[in-house]
């Protein structure tokens, strides 16, 4: 079946696609976006989370076709011309990671939590990574990070905070 | 692309509204699959056992993604979320399909409560989700639709066995209903889950729903139900009679809550039956003093309104 899907904020039309071909599948095999990864492959490790409409999904158990009509954002689409997400920039300051392969999904949550709710408790922040899997156990490290980008934000723009 | 996936050969329709849903429904009976979150099916897909699917009915635009509130009843469409049915506290709150949101804040990871639906929580005939336990606890009615008319079921009706519920393979669950109390009553309600993680399906996992009298805080109806112990979500109904006509108060919580109960839970691949047995009576008591906080909060609402 042909699948158009609109990827940080990029239209893609794909031919062929199988009706029971993962988003995961398709972002990383068709359009070479591997920053997404394939973990367990059944929804529960959370490696594969993307943002769609805002927020956050598995990519392994959601078809490519499901995804249609929305707007996915990958770990690729975090970087602006300005330079890293912030985000981005406090997991490398914090050194947020060990094995690196969870850090897309964390920077996934991290990015749909702030976006819905600019100023959350740390028990919010442990609700919304705890769908990811870190087998390093570099959680610490991930909710700092997070909690520190949140506090500059609210710092820099008093006014986004309240939107 | 997984091999065993690749093999399937099946078309996927996207019906605009219900009457063209059902009405592939009827045209591709056992060979069709209604599918809406995905995240039950792709298990069945992944594991070979949807040989013979020729078309994959996709309901998530068919405009049963809501939850209503008319005088009498709550109105909750099949492609409801958890998510936003936890976002409907407005709409809910005060009714008893409050157990409902309770069991939404219970699902995770929290991907899967924007990913999953009521629908296909209570469709999938799994008796360790968290839904039709409370659905059952709610005493909802489940609209079914087909080509030939409409019916509406019961709860306690809607669950047959494990993957088996009263859906037929022309009909669509469109909607479910819960019934508001028809006198002024206080709600209590909760939901309990014990998993091996916080991320992870029940172990075992309980819904409370008592209405309480307003002025003499008599349980004057209740509802406990437990998922996983049986092929289907049951009713705790020893406990519910012990309840009925006891004040709303921690003493009976603790008397009922410690009364044995004669259970012979199934045991599953998590745990075992004897390990269910004993941690039943802790899950129930939980369950019960989270339904008189949540007794409690209401109490305390309705004396600010005031």
């Amino acid at each position: 079946m042909k699948v158009s899907l609109r990827v940080n904020g990029k239209d893609y039309l794909l031919e062929e696609v199988h009706p029971l071909e993962s988003l995961a599948e398709v972002l990383r095999e068709r359009l070479a976006l591997t920053g997404t990864k394939r973990g367990c492959d059944t929804g529960g490790c959370g490696m594969c989370t993307v943002i769609i409409d805002g927020k956050p999904i598995y990519s392994c158990i959601m078809l490519a076709w499901q995804a249609q009509e929305t707007s996915i954002v990958t770990v690729e689409g975090l970087e602006t011309e300005k330079g890293l997400d912030p985000l981005q920039e406090a997991f490398i300051k914090n050194f947020a990671f060990q094995c690196g392969y969870c850090t897309p999904a964390f920077l996934m949550v991290a990015k749909s939590l702030l976006d819905s709710n600019p100023n959350p408790t740390e028990q919010e922040i442990r609700e919304a990574v705890s769908g990811v899997l870190c087998r390093c156990t570099g959680y610490a490290g991930y909710i700092k990070s997070i909690k520190e980008v949140a506090e500059q934000k609210c710092v820099k723009n008093p006014e986004d905070a309240n939107t | 692309m997984d091999s065993l996936l690749s093999a399937y050969d099946m078309e996927v329709y996207r019906p605009k509204n219900v009457e063209e849903a059902i009405g592939l429904l009827k045209e591709f009976g056992p060979k069709a699959k209604v599918v809406s979150g995905y995240t039950t099916l792709y298990q069945l897909f992944k594991q070979g056992a949807m040989e013979g699917v020729e078309a994959l009915i996709d309901i998530s635009q068919t405009g049963l993604k809501y939850v209503r509130c008319t005088k009498e009843e709550v109105l909750i469409g099949a492609t409801t979320t958890p998510s936003e049915l936890i976002d409907s506290a407005s709409a809910i709150q005060s009714t008893p399909a409050r157990v409902l949101r309770q069991a939404s804040l219970a699902i995770h990871p929290p991907q899967i409560r924007y990913m999953g639906t009521i629908g296909g929580s209570l469709c999938s005939g799994i008796p360790f989700y968290d839904l039709p336990v409370a659905t059952l606890a709610a005493d909802a009615s489940l609209v079914l639709r087909s080509a030939s008319g409409q019916r509406i079921i019961g709860a306690n009706e809607f669950f047959k066995d494990y993957f088996s519920t009263a859906v037929a393979e022309d009909e669509l669950l469109i909607e479910v209903r819960v019934r508001k109390p028809l006198e002024p009553v206080l709600l209590a309600t909760s939901f309990t889950k014990l998993g091996r993680s916080s991320s992870d399906f029940a172990v075992v996992n309980v819904a409370t729903a008592l209405n309480v009298h307003e002025h003499s805080f008599k349980i004057c109806a209740a509802r406990v139900t437990i998922g996983c112990i049986d092929r289907r979500p049951v009713r705790l109904t020893p406990v519910e009679e012990a309840l009925i006509g006891e004040v709303a108060n921690s003493e009976t919580v603790k008397r009922v809550s410690e009364a044995k109960i004669d259970l012979n839970p199934a045991e599953s691949i998590h745990a075992s039956s004897h390990y269910k047995a004993k941690v039943i009576p802790y899950l129930l008591r939980e369950g019960l003093e989270a339904a008189l906080k949540d007794l409690h909060a209401e109490t305390h609402s309705r004396v600010g309104q005031t």
